[in-house]
Formats: structure tokens, sequence, C-alpha cells
């Protein structure tokens, strides 16, 4: 029995240890101490935490899928393609891609009721073949594995993003979304993503485009060093770009775009956008 | 019969008389009062995690103490010699087999039935709670899983060691929870030479994965179709009859 | 005279896996006679305690076959038995009380027979006042009484007692022989296997003496100090005879 209690707390200790780091974090981060040296549990547990850290996120994204898929290999999780496909277009209703508005059953589990096999056949049908995405009032189901995500590894930088897009953007917790970013960004000062979450809500949630500008011209700094891609890059530079037209910081805009435009050499849209802001100059 | 159920309503006052299933509800009623009270980001009533996270430790308690518990019956009883005062009475191995069964059984049953109770009480103060169809096939199913798990262990318990016979009775129910596709997987690639061999493991081995029901419990999918729910009721049945009979057979040969 | 029981060439071979077995007993044969107390004697290791269990079924004999009553040996011929173990372990998480009721449920014996059956065994052996405590509390001694009263739970017609007075003080030791010779003289039938032999010589209508796992000499203890000329004690015979062998 000794085992059992052993065996149990083994396993809830990491997630304890997030919460009591959390109080950590906050006492230390008054006394004027860095998250880095406030975060003793971390150090303790090491890469176990930050193991579990993305098993938290990952299960963020099976409870996005109501607790149902697998994860194929090379595949990126579902939620990450879910705020792409949101800074890609800045609205995230007008998207193609993996979203689905309905249940649909997932074509891998079809074939297997087909067998004589009976053991199989009830194996089959106990699994759940549908697939569907939280909504509505659902989607603060996801929020506890971010938390936990993020709690057990302060470098996550995917899961601060994710969980401050989701917060700001999907639940419409401006407040907490941001706040939930702030935290991020000071546990990854050069984390491009964040600025690149930030920006965006500012601009789409709460029409602030000064302090869109200002984060999304961090994000612009950092990206460079960063492991971002091309549409990574566009994200951002597209973003900056309407901040600034806001703003009125025209040439600006205009350098963020031909900076698009070296990527994604037959964008003809983007060649009159330039054009008429060029007029306006 | 009778005797049959007095030696398993013995078992049971073991259970009562023992502190593990008293730490192991205080610590289950702990770390759920814990999980229940955390709010995220400003949001108190997301729910599914908590349902998740206290069906896996309500599980993980009653297995752990049905699968030690029931491990101990017969070596114990032969360590400690309590077995032949025993036998010098009206009772066949046969019977003590079948009793010592049953008795895992209902300790397992007793136990699983106060924790489950713990974690409805909270699942249902939070959030979106779970329907009364769903939370009953559960509650079936976590016992045909006990029954099983109880088969198996006093099976193994006919030659193996304590330690031996958790530990493979652990493995065997890990192994089915999480990578029971990849057997699955491999039954169903047309391509495979050896199929009847792969077949009959399949049918062989006990099927732990059967049920499992935290996902449709925590993420309310639809409670399972009554044909399998049956079924499954009786693959349970039939596989740990199968099981019981096989050990009283082994017993009946044992040198005592 | 009726015959209890009767063992007819039994020998007991354990097996060890891939070597042939050590017999620990080989060819014995005795009978037991109603209203008799029979001694069963014999060094550590001899074979009493496997003669004991194959008389109970506990264990298949290799060769040879028991009865009782005329009766192979079965759970049910287990319902007029009466057995007390060498080693007094019980259920440590049981009263004195639980246990007897236990066996005796298991007995199927009417709960109010039962119920007073047990306040009488509690007091016999003079655990009335540690009735409802837990056994583990109890001492070896006190283990040796529980064991002692579960045998007599069903008032068996035969009792088997293996080493009996194996933790006793010299008092209860007295008390046991005294509710032995009263039991006798109720017309039950004992068999009992043991070391004292100064309880042998007092009780035993009849002594079988057992080493390496034959029987060396079967007798009355009257014969043997009749033989000497009560020159000799049962102990002094007991030492003789299995120094020779």
């Amino acid at each position: 029995m000794r085992f059992a209690a052993i065996l149990i707390l083994l396993i809830c200790i990491p997630l304890l240890s997030a919460h009591v780091d959390s109080f950590n974090h906050s006492y230390l981060l008054k006394k004027g101490l860095t998250s880095e040296h406030s975060d003793v549990l971390y150090k303790a547990f090491g890469e176990f935490r930050g193991f579990l850290s993305d098993m938290s996120f990952l299960n963020a994204d099976i409870y996005f899928h109501g607790g149902v898929y697998h994860l194929e290999e090379g595949e990126t999780p579902h939620l990450i393609v879910e705020q792409a496909h949101a800074t890609a277009d800045m609205r995230e209703e007008d998207h193609n891609g993996h979203m689905h508005d309905d249940d649909h059953e997932d074509a891998g589990y079809r074939h297997s009721k087909n067998t004589m096999n009976i053991l199989l056949k009830i194996s089959s049908g106990i699994d759940i073949t549908r697939h569907i995405h939280l909504s509505g009032k659902r989607k603060k189901e996801i929020l506890p594995w971010i938390y936990y995500a993020i709690r057990l590894n302060p470098k996550n930088v995917q899961a601060y993003s994710i969980g401050g897009f989701w917060l700001a953007v999907k639940m419409k917790k401006h407040k907490e979304g941001i706040e939930l970013l702030e935290e991020g960004i000071e546990n990854n000062p050069r984390a491009w993503q964040l600025y690149l979450t930030m920006g965006h809500i500012y601009i789409s949630r709460l029409k602030d485009y000064e302090k869109a500008y200002d984060h999304l011209t961090k994000a612009k700094r950092f990206m460079g060093s960063g492991n971002a891609d091309r549409f990574d890059r566009r994200s951002v530079l597209t973003f900056h770009a309407e901040a600034c037209i806001h703003l009125k910081k025209y040439r600006e805009a205009i350098d963020s775009w031909e900076r698009i435009l070296k990527d994604f050499p037959g964008s003809s849209q983007l060649r009159g956008r330039i054009a008429r802001v060029r007029s306006l100059m | 019969m009778k005797t049959v159920f007095l030696l398993a309503r013995h078992s049971f006052k073991e259970l009562v008389r023992k502190k593990d299933f008293y730490v192991l509800l205080f610590l289950l009623i702990g770390l759920i009062i814990f999980f229940y009270n955390k709010t995220f980001f400003g949001t108190a009533d997301a729910s599914r995690y908590l349902k998740d996270i206290g069906y896996s430790l309500v599980m993980i308690c009653s297995i752990i103490l049905c699968v030690t518990f029931t491990a101990k019956q017969i070596p114990s009883e032969l360590e400690s010699k309590t077995i032949y005062p025993l036998l010098a009475k009206p009772v066949s191995r046969d019977q003590l087999v079948w009793g010592k069964f049953l008795g895992g059984l209902f300790m397992s049953a007793a136990s699983f039935t106060i924790f489950f109770i713990v974690y409805l009480i909270f699942i249902n103060l939070k959030g979106e709670g779970v329907k009364g169809i769903l939370m009953f096939q559960a509650y079936i199913f976590s016992l045909c899983l006990f029954t099983l798990l109880s088969a198996v262990t006093v099976f193994f318990s006919m030659f193996l060691t304590l330690s031996a016979n958790i530990t493979l009775t652990l493995l065997l129910f890990f192994y089915f929870s999480w990578y029971n596709e990849s057997l699955r997987s491999l039954l169903l690639d047309e391509t495979l030479k050896m199929r009847l061999f792969y077949n009959l493991l399949f049918y062989a081995l006990p099927h732990f994965e059967f049920f499992d029901m935290k996902t449709r419990l925590a993420h309310s999918w639809d409670p399972i179709p009554l044909w399998i729910f049956v079924s499954v009721i009786a693959y349970t049945l039939i596989y740990s009859t199968l099981l019981v009979i096989s050990s009283s057979a082994l017993f009946r040969r044992k040198n005592l | 005279m009726e015959r209890i029981f009767c063992i007819e060439n039994l020998t007991v071979v354990y097996d060890r896996k891939g070597v042939s077995g050590d017999k620990a007993v080989e060819d014995i044969s005795l009978f037991l006679n109603k209203g008799e107390i029979f001694g069963f004697l014999g060094p550590n290791g001899a074979g009493k305690t496997t003669t004991i269990k194959a008389l109970l079924g506990i264990i298949t004999p290799t060769k040879g076959s028991v009865s009782i009553f005329n009766r192979k040996v079965s759970p049910q011929t287990m319902h007029v038995v009466g057995y007390m173990p060498e080693v007094a372990n019980y259920y440590w998480f049981l009263t004195p009380r639980e246990i007897l009721d236990f066996y005796g449920n298991i007995f199927d014996i009417d709960k109010n027979i039962l119920d007073k059956r047990v306040d009488e065994l509690l007091n016999m052996v003079e655990l009335d006042r540690a009735s409802d405590k837990l056994l583990k509390t109890f001492s070896k001694g006190m283990l040796q009484k529980v064991s002692f009263a579960q045998a007599l739970i069903n008032d068996p017609e035969v009792l088997i007692l293996d080493e009996p007075t194996t933790g006793l003080d010299p008092i209860s030791k007295m008390n046991m022989r005294d509710t032995l010779l009263k039991l006798k003289e109720r017309g039950k039938t004992i068999f009992f296997s043991s070391h004292e032999l100064s309880e042998v010589e007092i009780i035993c209508d009849r002594v079988a003496n057992i080493k390496n796992g034959k029987i060396l000499k079967e007798t009355r203890p009257k014969n043997i100090l009749d033989e000497k000329g009560n020159q000799i004690s049962l102990e002094k015979h007991f030492f003789e005879l299995v120094r020779d062998k």
C-alpha cells in the first residue's frame, strides 16, 4: 500500500508542484527576483517537467477534439494550426483547412468494422469514431492543460502563445489573455510568437494600435534569430503593417510588405496595396 | 455456494480492518478537493480535467487495491499456514479458490464504489456534470474490470510469486490500456502471415481496454451501444470463469 | 470395536523438480478405534505432520489409502473431524469469537447453537475476556488455545491434534489433558502427535513411534511399563527405540 500511495504521489507531485511554483513565482516576483531564480522546482525536476509540460500541451490539443484523436508523426497539434489560420487571415472564423463545423467519422476506424473477430468488433465498437472541435462554452475545457503546460515549463512558448490566443480571441477574456502573454514574455523575452499574439490581440480585439505596434516591432526584431518560417514571417509583417497603417507610419508598412514579397513574390494583392499606400504618402 | 460466499465475506473483513483502503480514500479525497478548487485564468467551471484526472485517480487506487489484495489471498494462506485448518473443514480446494476470487472482487467493488461516490459528488458539483447513463455504464464496466483483474491475479498466484504476480498483472493492464491499438493494427494487416496465431493470441489475452470509460465520461460522449455493453459483460463473465476454473485445476494439483 | 479411521500402506513422496523426491512417509499402516486416545510420537522431521495431513486429505498420498468411517477422505468427511494444526496461525484481523463463528458457519451450524457453543469454548480455554480482541495481539499460548477451541467448534467425533500442548503453560497443559480425558468419556476419539512423553504416558491408550517416515513400534504404554517391570519410563523406552533404529 505504501507502493500505491507513492505511485499516486509521484504522478501528482509534478502537477502539484505547478501550484507551488505558481505561488513561488508571484511571491518571489514581488521580491524582485526573476523567474529563473524563482523556479526552484523546475530545476529540481529538470527535463521531466519539460516532458510533462509537452504532454499537458498535447492533452490540451486532445481536449480540443473532445478527448479523441491521435496525432500522426510529424503532424502539428491542431491548436497551433487553428491559431495559425486565425493569424493568417486575421479573422478566426474565416479560414480553410482543418476546421469542421460538424462531426464526422474518421476513416481510420471504419475498416475495423469489417472483421469476423468478435472481440475486434467489440473493441472497435467501443471506440469513439466521431471527431469534433470544442465550441461555445466548452472552449474553456482546454485551459487547465494550458495552465499546467506553462506552469510545468515556463519556457513553453507554444503554450503561452496558444493560451493567450485562446483566452483573448476564442473566449474573449482579453485581460486574462494579455496577462498570460505578459508573463510569457517575462519568462521568454525573445519569443517572437508571444509578441505576435499580443499584436494580434491588440489589433483585432482591443483596437489599440500603439501597443500592437510596439509588440509587433519586437516580434519583427526577434523573429530573425528565432525559428520563424516564411508563413510566420508573413503573419508578423502583415500585422505590423496593419498597425503601421493605422498609426500612419506608411514607410514602415511598405517596408513590411516588401519583406513579405521577398517570400511570396507572386502576391499581386500585396503589390496593389503598396501602390495605394504610396499614393497616400 | 454458501461456503464460497463465507470465504468471500471473510476476505472482505480484512479490507475493513486494514489501513490501506482508508489511506487511499483520504489521499483520493484530498487530491480531488485540491483539483476541484483550482481555477484557471479566472475560469472556475472547467470540469473535464477534473472528470479526467479524478476518474484516473479512482481507477488507479481501486486497481492497486484489487491487484495487491487479491494477489496475496492464497499465498498468504499458504505462508501463514492458515490454509491447513481451513482445508481440514468441509472446504474443497475449488471452493477455496472461488472464495478467494470472489473475496478479491467484493473487496475491489466495495472500495471502488466508495471512491466512485466521492468522485461523482465532486464532478456533479462543477461544470457540465455527467449523464446518468454514462455513470451507470462506467460503474458496471469498472466492476467488470475488477472481475477480470481478480481472475487474472488469482490465476497468476497459482504459479508466480507475489511480486511477480502483481508486476505482471499491472503490466498487462497498462499494456492493454495504452497499446491495444498496436495489437489491433497487427490483426487488420492483410499481409499478415501468422493471422491465425495472432487471432488466438488476441482471444487469449485479457482485454482490459474494453472497460475504459474515461474519455466518454470526461468528454460527455454518447453512452456505449447496448449490444456492446452486454457483450463486454458476457466476455467478462466467460473469461473470468474460465480463468478461475483453470486456477482451481492448478490448485488441486498443488503440493501443500 | 468400531474403526474410526484406517491408514493402509501410506507412502508420501514430496516432489522436488527434476529430482526423485524425499519419502516423507513410507508404508505406514495405522488404525484408530472409537473412544481411543492414540499418541503419535517421533523426533522432528519423522513424518508425523505429513501423516496427519494425508489423513485430512490436505495432501494426496503417493501410495496407499486413507479412510475415515470407512469412507474415502473428502471435504464431506471433515464434518465429523476436528483438527488442531501444529502451528497456531490464524487471521490476525479477526477476534477469537469471529474466527470460531467463521469456522462454525462453514459447518453450517445453527446460529443459536453456534453462539452458545462459541461462548462455552471460549470459557473452556479461558479466553472469554479476550474474546473480542484481535488475534494479532495474542501470545503463542493464547493462539494455541484458540486453535484448540476451533478444533472443537463442530463437536467432532474424532479429534486430530498436532502437538497440542506446544506453547502452553503447565496449568493450561493440565487443563487440556483433563479436557481430552473428558472428551474420551463422552465417546470422542482422539489422535494426537506430541513430544510431551509425560502426557502421552498419562492419557494415551495406544502409542506409535515413527522415525524417518516409518513406524518403529505400536503398542500400549501400559504394556511397555509392564514389560520392563516398571523399571523404565516411557521416555527412556522412546530414547532406546529411536536410538536403535
